[in-house]
């Protein structure tokens, strides 16, 4: 950087006081800005806020009116199939050539950057998750916009960070920042974008970042309502508890919406797990499934095809009849599961609120018919409905609450809708153990921080127990060779590798007892085998991450009667990044005179 | 190994790896960007903004079609759909509100309208149509505020037809409830702000005789008189203005040349029928003798009994001296003291009757010989 003196002195020569002062005072404060990262915070908040929230406001206003131009009023049914099936092949193929990483919501995908990849979420794949989701959208794909937009807000977050020369660590800070923003703008939903940016992104609703998120997303609530208006997302009648004893009512829709939900995660888990074993060729045109599908139940009932808000809004004044919202809630499970796990582009928020309007509308004129006088009308299921399945769905469920004030500005139910909440999300729990997000970042094998995990991230971690350890064994290697390289060394289990990473962990004693055998000719890799068949199972290594507690490290040593363990990455389980031994992770706890006891008897198994 | 934990906080004074040229480079990207973004944005907007308008303008047209021919089901769909798209639009959802109505849909339409009330609380016309629906579920109280809102609030183009229709609305239910304070009190601005129209002038008059104020019937009638001497209907009015006055000669007169004017109108023979008959039992005439004076008191007093009689019970002291008058035989020689004291005891009578004593429809005789009696 050149010295700002420098500078001073050159534009002074040049005899313009007024502009010598003015751009003094703009290095000044380039300068600061440079130095200061609390005020550069500060100010990015602001910015990105404000960028974020008008590239969402355009991600939505462009989808729209490609949508009218592929849906004119009046247009012929055959449109409905034709559309989102050439939608989902055109999009398809982008993703697969040009953008694999924009595939899907974008919330894991936001995640796995904080958590794994140092807040990277490169510039290519923020456009290619506004254009193939916005054409995907726009074609009728039963998915929605909001996740994209926490995947894109989170991108230019991203970018603009990198690009300032920021530290990793301040780079990962902004990416819930930018998340905050697009889902402030995309829902119209400021309190809940910032819940939901600590609750569900960085998971930690103490996240040191509060600050930050709330000023983005607020900036970007504010450039919504100068672009689009005053309007909330949805458009609802003053429910209330008609009478206590309707409370009942409210339990069963929890009940339902969450074993709603529980099918719809399920579907979707499994339709992607079949998908993820078909042969990597058909990638590119697995999407189509997806389009077909949605097209096909879009012929016969045309509000499946998109997002479907209007139809939401319509459940929510009770202007949908039974049958009608009984269909939909089906279809919708079908059609968003189909669209999602083939791979297209799009997120699960909205169709979660499409989902849970409709089971709650059904519930409702159900009891409305069986109690006219003792029950509200089917709107107001449907609005708790929402909630519920959000809470189900997501796994959020204070963001949920916060969601449904927000985006109908009703506060007259909350007492139904905060008890069909827990119920909904209390059934999931317990029918569907792992959160979706989290359980369709494993599928891609990424080891995001699970809940249970975010509970004990603040005590001590592997990392601060961590070497990196002896060199690996290779899977060809000899036992009799494999025998030299371990004898007289202090580790009591070493790590296998092969050509794809860590393939597992062999005792010393076990290679011992083999040579002891006379199988000195036999390989690493037979051995392995025998003692560890499951090994080529990602989650049968034995393993920990370098954030995991040290308490999970020791808990796992016992389980698997290793005393060495191999730490990996969590963007790739057989990425070995160095091991935790038993004496190291004692002296992390203050065991200051290990040395005094039976080393040997500890680090070996025998 | 560089697993930290996720976030942390900024420190003050941490070196920067950007150039400064790179850095304001960035911010001078990020400026520009938000600028042409905004822009785009703004004019998406605008177009979407548009179209929906427009695609929102069709809906309603459509609507208005459909219930033009009579089909309010389908008009409120088409107002519906137009409601959702241009919800800031007042129009769309009166619209709705009123084909609603119309279909017979009451609670819906009041589900609707309510909304457009809590934004525009005074605008004339949906507190107009809210006064409808009110009217359909029969909670008077309601209509009449709705109705006061309508005259005293917000209206576009002709505002004063518009709010004048509002009064009448209001009027009419008056008059129908019997409320004849309230309606002199709506009347009374009407007079001074109606447009110029002859119609709506003998409908004002008319209704001023309803509200008790005959005198202010009379001045509207006869200027219309002034200005037309062949208005029949000017001339009825004048005569029924004129009996509900006790001027009953003048009434006669002026009805009788209203059927001349018009002489195959049923409703102003009726009216001059009408007239003669109270004329017939008027016991004040100057040209009846002693005799025909005291038979007239004497069936006056008996109207007079009966009627109140139907609405006060028990009987008063007066009614019983008033029956033991009519029970008493004719005297022989003093009968126009006899009368007279008939004439007193039936005025009496008839004044101590309660105001919520209202006369029934074949009393508007004895009524008109008792407002000429007390003149």
């Amino acid at each position: 950087m050149p010295p700002v003196t420098d500078v001073n002195e050159a534009n002074a020569g040049a005899g313009n006081p007024s502009r010598v002062a003015w751009y003094v005072g703009v290095a000044d404060l380039v300068e600061d800005l440079r130095r200061r990262e609390d005020r550069l915070a500060l100010l990015l908040s602001l910015l990105i806020g404000a960028l974020v929230g008008l590239v969402v406001v355009a991600f939505i206003l462009l989808t729209g009116r490609l949508a009218a131009h592929m849906y004119p009023p009046g247009g012929a049914g055959w449109r409905r199939v034709l559309v989102p099936t050439l939608g989902s092949l055109v999009t398809g193929y982008l993703l697969f050539r040009f953008f694999p990483d924009a595939r899907g919501s974008g919330i894991p995908q936001t995640r796995a950057a904080i958590f794994i990849h140092d807040g990277r979420i490169v510039f290519r794949t923020v456009i290619g998750k506004f254009l193939c989701c916005s054409a995907s959208l726009a074609s009728g794909i039963a998915l929605g916009r909001e996740g994209p937009s926490v995947h894109i807000g989170a991108g230019i977050s991203s970018v603009i960070g990198r690009r300032l020369g920021m530290s990793t660590a301040q780079v990962r800070w902004l990416i819930p920042v930018g998340a905050s923003a697009a889902l402030a703008a995309a829902f119209n939903t400021p309190i809940a974008a910032v819940l939901f940016s600590l609750e569900e992104i960085m998971g930690d609703m103490h996240a040191p970042i509060l600050g930050s998120v709330v000023l983005s997303s607020t900036t970007s609530w504010m450039v919504l309502h100068l672009v689009l208006g005053d309007e909330p997302l949805f458009h609802v009648a003053a429910y209330h508890l008609v009478a206590p004893a309707e409370l009942l009512v409210y339990v069963i829709l929890g009940i339902v919406g969450g074993f709603g939900s529980v099918v719809f995660v399920r579907l979707l888990l499994e339709l992607r797990k079949a998908f993820a074993r078909l042969p990597r060729s058909t990638v590119p045109l697995q999407p189509v499934v997806g389009g077909l599908c949605v097209g096909v139940f879009g012929f016969f009932v045309p509000a499946v095809l998109g997002v479907g808000y209007d139809q939401v809004d319509r459940a929510l004044n009770g202007g949908l009849v039974l049958h009608v919202v009984v269909v939909l809630a089906a279809l919708k499970i079908v059609a968003t599961a189909v669209c999602y796990a083939s791979g297209n582009a799009g997120g699960i928020f909205g169709p979660s609120m499409f989902i849970g309007a409709m089971i709650g509308a059904s519930v409702g004129h159900v009891a409305h018919s069986l109690f006219p006088t003792g029950t509200a009308g089917a709107g107001a299921y449907a609005l708790v409905g929402m909630g519920t399945a959000f809470a189900g769905i997501i796994r959020t469920p204070l963001t949920s609450v916060i969601m449904i004030f927000e985006v109908t500005r009703n506060y007259t139910i909350i007492v139904p809708l905060m008890i069909s909440n827990l119920i909904a999300f209390y059934i999931s729990q317990r029918f569907q153990h792992e959160p979706i997000y989290e359980a369709l970042a494993r599928q891609d094998g990424l080891h995001l921080p699970t809940g249970a995990f975010r509970q004990l991230a603040r005590q001590l971690r592997v990392s601060t127990a961590l070497q990196p350890g002896p060199p690996p064994l290779t899977t060809d290697l000899h036992l009799a060779d494999a025998q030299r390289r371990v004898s007289g060394k202090t580790f009591g289990s070493w790590p296998v590798v092969d050509e794809r990473g860590l393939a597992g962990m062999i005792r010393s004693s076990d290679i011992a007892a083999a040579i002891k055998e006379g199988r000195g000719g036999a390989t690493v890799r037979d051995l392995l085998d025998e003692v560890d068949p499951d090994a080529s199972d990602d989650d049968a290594v034995p393993h920990v991450h370098s954030d995991h507690p040290l308490g999970l490290a020791l808990t796992r040593m016992g389980a698997t009667r290793h005393t060495v363990l191999p730490v990996v990455s969590r963007a790739n389980v057989r990425t070995l990044l160095g091991v935790v031994t038993l004496p190291d992770i004692l002296r992390a706890y203050g065991v200051e005179h290990v040395s005094d006891l039976p080393a040997r008897a500890m680090v070996r198994d025998e | 190994m560089s697993e930290t934990a996720p976030l942390p906080s900024g420190s003050p004074g941490m070196p920067r790896t950007a150039s400064t040229s790179a850095f304001v480079a960035t911010f001078a990207v990020i400026l520009i960007a938000t600028a042409l973004l905004l822009s785009l944005d703004l004019l998406l907007a605008r177009i979407d903004r548009r179209e929906s308008d427009a695609h929102a303008a069709n809906e309603y047209s459509d609507g208005l079609a459909l219930l033009a021919s009579g089909r309010p089901g389908e008009a409120a769909d088409m107002f519906e759909a137009a409601a959702a798209i241009d919800r800031g639009n007042v129009s769309y959802g009166l619209a709705l509100g009123e084909a609603l109505l119309e279909e017979g849909r009451i609670s819906d339409a009041e589900a609707t309208l309510k909304p457009l009330l809590d934004r525009a609380e005074n605008d004339g016309a949906v507190n107009l149509t809210m006064a409808h629906v009110m009217l359909r579920e029969n909670k008077i109280q309601e209509v009449k505020a709705y109705l006061h809102r309508a005259i005293f609030g917000r209206w576009g183009a002709d505002s004063l037809a518009r709010r004048t229709q509002a009064r009448f609305e209001l009027i009419d239910l008056l008059a129908r409830s019997g409320s004849p304070r309230e309606l002199l009190a709506e009347l009374l601005p009407l007079e001074e702000t109606s447009p110029d129209s002859t119609a709506l002038r003998r409908r004002l008059g008319h209704l001023f005789i309803l509200a008790g104020s005959p005198a202010r019937a009379a001045a509207i009638f006869r200027e219309m008189v002034r200005r037309d001497a062949s208005d029949a209907d000017a001339y009825a009015g004048l005569g029924e203005a004129a009996l509900a006055l006790g001027n009953l000669r003048t009434a006669r007169a002026d009805l009788a040349e209203a059927s001349r004017l018009r002489p195959d109108d049923a409703n102003i023979a009726h009216k001059l029928a009408t007239a003669d008959t109270v004329l017939s039992l008027d016991p004040t005439a100057r040209d009846i003798d002693v005799r025909e004076r005291y038979a007239r008191s004497r069936a006056l007093l008996a109207r007079t009994v009966s009627s109140v009689g139907a609405c006060v019970q028990p009987a008063s002291a007066l009614a019983d001296s008033a029956r033991s008058l009519l029970s008493a035989a004719a005297p022989a020689r003093s009968e126009e003291n006899a009368a007279k004291t008939m004439l007193a005891v039936a005025t009496d009578l008839w004044a101590e009757r309660p105001a919520t004593c209202t006369p029934a429809a074949s009393d508007s005789v004895l009524r008109l010989v008792q407002t000429h009696l007390a003149q």
